[in-house]
């Protein structure tokens, strides 16, 4: 029973990692971007998500209507005016440049925000439903199903609709997707939104779980980096499965080894995958090369 | 040109007027220094420190100051070690102090008092816990604060002690787990604790350490849950707690007790977070304030109110009362030695004996001698036990010492 419980929770802290890393992937895999800021969206976010809670009094999953749209918006905004001129740029530019810009919101927030870590103080959000032994909390549960509909939808969209085509397509060949008539501007301003909003849903669903301060990014966001990788770059299918994989060996190996050696255990496990398949669980051999799957 | 000159005749003149009368001044004084953070990331806390002593002076002073002569302090800023260091070397080489006191931040302490040690000036620590600053046998380095594995010490002393009666168990009925972060401040106390097991000798059911940076803590939480203990002794940051306490009482852990020992567990964001649920439910051990039951604490009132009135607020944090506790021991120590020659210093501090009843916090001060481990350490140093309720902290142990109208309570 414990067994199950223990498991259980890792499968949930798993979704959270997930979700996280689901946007990660996408605008690594589109837009070829090793996207540095990636938690401070998430730190956006979950501000977003706090302040309609203790400003506008708005629930958290409530507000999800707006900072999901919110957030997408951010997204264009950032891949617009930081990205897009240096597009072309070697990616060390790039990494530079998302690196810079995750210092200057961490240092935004804590102007306006300072250091204080602020919480959501929400009964919900400590709702646990009893069966048997087992305890299985209602916030969790969500972030969980969350992160597999959202896999699913994303990869249902990349799959089959027409914008998701033209994603795809750009992300295996730029050049001929665009003798095809694709605008690339538009598919990775889109992507990057889209990207960026998953993270918007992200830091909204977990805001009622834990804590905001300017750098919370920064703990989750190694993770997710972790998680992508494993997964294979680029690969929704791959993210979910990594995000899993991760939590639920830091779940059994903290319970049943040590708290403390945790980390240690999911990085010996993540360097064994490399070494067996560098291009991840689910990446195609040359995945990093080729794009999106 | 005539202007200048006659400027310059002028200043001649007004230095041979007060140079006499400046060192006429200096005869009947006694010079001082202290070191704390006045500027820099820790000024807050580093200022408030250095207003308990600055109290002790002036009572002292109203008093008729020591060996007859009043006391002045030479401030030196240390907003880091570095500045620390230096400033020292100034105390101690161009005013020439035979103390100094000192200073909050650890390490500025470790770093002040080594040089402080070179220059056989006497290093007053009032306030900073690092265990290490005692450590080191360091002959003229003395502290009348308890120590981070004091913390500790506390933490499983009051466990065992108040908090066991209280729920009605024998002490050794009492299944304790301790969990702690494993960076510097989490490892002392975790290591207090441990010692005073072995002391006691008692098994502690759960000792465990968590990176508090940790995104989740429900494999330690299981953990602790499958020992099923009374109490748990936890230290730990404010993020980190709050995680704790969450996902235990997701997974429905049930103890009768937490039992911090400051760290995060005493901050307002932890009770805005937690709400109700923390009320008297999470004790911890620290500093007392102001709050102390002024029948047990006496002239705490008299202290808070001189504090308002010298420096024009309420007071801003609790560090004041154990400076200005520590400081007053120092003067009994310059009394007794007659001298401010550093061996008779030395001497008189290793003979300090003051009973806990002449003492505002009421704990005594009795120093390691040298030989010991700790050597210069207030032995008889301890920590006040404070629990949430009603969304104050409230003194709760020793019970004496209780906020008025307040007494421990468990779930």
């Amino acid at each position: 029973m414990v067994f199950l419980q223990v498991l259980i929770n890792g499968l949930f802290l798993g979704g959270v990692y997930a979700l996280i890393s689901l946007g990660l992937t996408l605008i690594f895999g589109v837009v070829r971007v090793i996207n540095f800021a990636h938690g401070e969206i998430l730190m956006i976010s979950m501000y977003a998500s706090f302040f309609c809670f203790s400003v506008l009094g708005l629930n958290p999953y409530l507000s999800l209507i707006i900072v999901i749209p919110g957030m997408f918006l951010v997204g264009i905004l950032i891949d617009q005016v930081i990205i897009r001129p240096i597009r072309n740029a070697p990616s060390y530019m790039q990494i530079f440049a998302t690196v810079g810009l995750s210092v200057v919101l961490i240092n935004l927030a804590l102007v306006f925000f300072s250091g204080d870590y602020r919480s959501i103080n929400l009964a919900f959000a400590k709702q646990v439903v009893h069966m048997g032994d087992i305890g299985i909390s209602l916030s969790r549960f969500i972030v969980f199903i969350s992160a597999i509909v959202v896999a699913w939808l994303v990869w249902l969209f990349l799959d089959k609709t027409d914008m998701g085509k033209q994603i795809r397509a750009i992300a295996q060949d730029r050049d001929a997707a665009r003798l095809m008539g694709i605008n690339p501007n538009k598919i990775y301003m889109i992507t990057f939104g889209i990207g960026s909003a998953m993270v918007g849903l992200a830091g909204g669903l977990i805001m009622p779980l834990y804590y905001v301060f300017p750098s919370v990014g920064a703990y989750f966001v190694l993770t997710a980096f972790v998680v992508v990788v494993l997964g294979g770059l680029g690969n929704m299918v791959g993210a979910l499965l990594g995000g899993l994989i991760i939590g639920v060996i830091d779940s059994l190996s903290g319970f049943y080894l040590d708290p403390a050696l945790k980390e240690m255990v999911y990085f010996v496990v993540f360097l064994g995958v490399l070494l067996f398949r560098p291009s991840g669980l689910m990446g195609m051999i040359g995945a990093e090369e080729m794009g999106l799957k | 040109m005539r202007i200048l000159k006659s400027a310059l005749l002028m200043t001649a003149l007004a230095a041979l007027l007060i140079a006499p009368l400046g060192s006429a001044m200096a005869a009947d004084e006694i010079k001082l220094g202290t070191i704390f953070s006045r500027t820099g990331p820790l000024a807050n806390l580093g200022l408030d420190s250095w207003r308990g002593a600055e109290l002790a002076r002036i009572v002292q002073n109203q008093k008729g100051g020591l060996l007859g002569k009043k006391i002045v302090f030479i401030n030196g800023d240390a907003p880091n070690p570095k500045a620390a260091v230096s400033e020292t070397e100034r105390l101690c080489t161009v005013e020439k102090v035979p103390v100094i006191l000192g200073s909050f931040s650890s390490s500025i302490s470790l770093a002040a008092s080594a040089k402080a040690n070179q220059h056989k000036v006497i290093y007053w620590e009032m306030g900073a816990v690092g265990d290490k600053i005692t450590e080191r046998g360091l002959k003229y380095v003395f502290r009348t604060s308890p120590t981070g594995s004091d913390l500790g010490r506390d933490q499983l002393r009051f466990a065992l002690g108040e908090l066991a009666i209280k729920i009605g168990k024998k002490p050794a009925q009492m299944k304790v787990a301790s969990i702690y972060e494993d960076s510097a401040y989490g490892t002392a106390c975790a290591a207090g604790i441990r010692d005073q097991a072995k002391k006691m000798g008692v098994k502690l059911a759960v000792d465990e350490a968590y990176n508090h940076k940790a995104t989740d803590l429900s494999s330690l939480v299981m953990r602790v849950k499958a020992a099923n203990p009374d109490v748990i002794l936890e230290s730990s940051y404010e993020n980190d707690a709050i995680m704790f306490f969450r996902q235990a009482q997701e997974a429905g852990l049930k103890i009768r007790q937490y039992v911090g020992s400051g760290g995060g567990m005493n901050q307002p964001g932890y009770k805005k977070a937690l709400g109700n649920a923390i009320n008297g439910y999470v004790c911890n051990v620290g500093y007392p304030g102001y709050n102390l039951n002024p029948a047990y604490a006496k002239g705490i009132k008299e202290l808070e109110a001189l504090y308002t009135k010298t420096f024009g607020e309420k007071p801003t944090s609790v560090f004041s009362v154990i400076n200005y506790m520590g400081a007053m021991a120092l003067w009994d120590v310059i009394n007794r030695a007659g001298s401010l020659k550093p061996e008779a210093l030395v001497k008189a501090a290793l003979a300090t004996n003051i009973p806990g009843d002449k003492t505002i916090l009421r704990y005594g001060i009795k120093f390691a001698g040298p030989g010991s481990k700790n050597m210069g350490q207030n032995v008889l140093a301890s920590y006040f036990i404070s629990q949430w309720q009603g969304g104050q902290l409230q003194i709760v142990s020793p019970a004496g010492a209780a906020t008025p109208g307040h007494s421990l309570q468990v779930k």
